[in-house]
């Protein structure tokens, strides 16, 4: 019978650090996720933080998690190789148990300033994914996964994200990582029930679970409609640990249950209180529900076979800078929207015209935000 | 999952002083332009985010 792991994301970050000490010390945080490639800012990173890291990794409960890799970009630009790179730097430092990325592609021409946006889930996509996370496995040796995008403009790319990032992640024997709250944004936004959305996914690849909280904003276009977005800046809600009580039952393969939070919502000792309690709550509800027998590997025979070009789409590239200077460049709602049915967007694989208004909105808002970094 | 005491302790240290992100200095990167009125803007940190610390590169 395997264990399941509660952990947090821990990141070198003053607000989040002080919020997980208390759990530290009360030996509760059973496995820690790290975003390896988050630390391009810091010229400076203390001897502990890299010992945390250690000790956990020797126990075999650090896994790293990637955000500014971008595996679904249409090229593979100078930015991705030094990725690449750095990663093959990590996993020599770190015993990582296993590495994650984001499904979707970052906007922007900057390599750390961009919103992550979803894409068609085509062949091209798939094969460029599938090329990208050889080459990711074949550095990392160990098991690779993808996790579920918040970022949807239609039912319909919900309704496939589940059956794509299989088909994904087969192509590896990887995993995928199923993001309770991001799946709670789409509930919300496109009122569909949980089942709806979770049996569309191979919950035998499930081996992460992550729980966070996000934010609400009204929508100006479609009067009175909220959206939920993922903005990992709050406590979780009540319905995210009522979806994660359904989940952990049917993944047979889970083996880590992480809480995710910014540390710009962690400012003050009532945040970093509930931070806590929330995942005192999240873990009372792991430890209910054991793994019922020995999980998978999710670990293929390595290395991959791959050809020493990347795989690259300049179509794809193309259309996703068409994409990006839109929704950064724009400068309402309406300028938006022509701009799309004017460009060669139009009438192809992206389906803009299924696009819903409110999340056209929430996609434009997003590229706003991130595009002169994330802070 | 338990980790060691001096551990903690260094950490509990470091974050009741806020020095978080103290030690494994590193030379910065820095990039002076200038331009053609000839004023010179000092750009630094970012240009090389990925070298050799174990952590982030740059130690």
């Amino acid at each position: 019978m395997a264990e399941i792991y509660s952990g947090v994301g821990c990141n070198l970050d003053l607000n989040l650090l002080q919020s997980i000490f208390p759990l530290l010390q009360n030996e509760q945080i059973e496995a820690i996720e790290w975003s390896f490639d988050t630390l391009y800012k810091h010229k400076n990173v203390p001897e502990w933080f890299v010992e945390l890291l250690r000790e956990y990794g020797k126990a075999g409960r650090l896994v790293g998690h990637g955000v500014y890799g971008s595996l679904f970009s249409g090229l593979w630009s100078p930015a991705q190789v030094d990725w690449l790179q750095h990663l093959s730097k990590m996993v020599k430092n770190f015993q990582f148990d296993h590495i994650s990325e984001h499904f979707g592609f970052m906007t922007g021409e900057d390599f750390h300033k961009g919103a992550p946006l979803n894409l068609p889930m085509n062949k091209i996509v798939l094969n460029l994914g599938i090329d990208r996370l050889k080459r990711v496995q074949n550095i990392a040796n160990c098991p690779v996964g993808v996790e579920n995008l918040a970022v949807a403009y239609h039912w319909d790319s919900v309704r496939r994200q589940g059956e794509f990032l299989g088909e994904l992640v087969a192509a590896v024997d990887g995993f995928i990582i199923l993001d309770l709250h991001n799946l709670y944004c789409q509930l919300h936004n496109f009122g569909v029930d949980f089942e709806q959305v979770i049996n569309a996914y191979p919950l035998e690849r499930v081996r992460e679970i992550h729980i966070s909280g996000g934010s609400w904003e009204q929508s100006q276009i479609e009067k009175g409609k909220t959206i939920r977005r993922d903005t990992h800046d709050a406590g979780a809600p009540e319905e995210v640990f009522e979806l994660l009580q359904k989940t952990i039952k049917l993944c047979p393969n889970l083996k880590f249950v992480m809480f995710e939070q910014l540390g710009f919502g962690l400012q003050t000792a009532a945040a970093q209180q509930v931070f806590q309690s929330d995942f005192i709550k999240m873990q009372q509800i792991v430890s209910q529900q054991q793994n019922e027998k020995d999980i998978i590997s999710f670990l293929p025979n390595l290395p991959h076979f791959i050809d020493n070009q990347v795989l690259e789409n300049r179509e794809l590239a193309q259309q996703q800078l068409i994409l990006s200077n839109i929704l950064e460049q724009s400068n309402s709602y309406e300028q938006v929207i022509a701009a799309l049915h004017n460009s060669e967007l139009s009438h192809s694989d992206w389906q803009i015209e299924q696009w819903q208004p409110a999340m056209i909105e929430t996609a434009w808002a997003i590229a706003q935000k991130w595009k002169n970094g994330f802070n | 999952m338990k980790i060691s005491k001096n551990l903690l302790a260094v950490i509990a240290l470091t974050l009741g002083t806020s020095a978080v992100l103290t030690s494994c200095q590193k030379d910065e990167v820095i990039t002076v332009t200038t331009d053609e009125k000839g004023n010179e803007t000092v750009t630094e940190g970012e240009q090389n985010p990925y070298d050799d610390c174990p952590a982030c590169g740059m130690g």
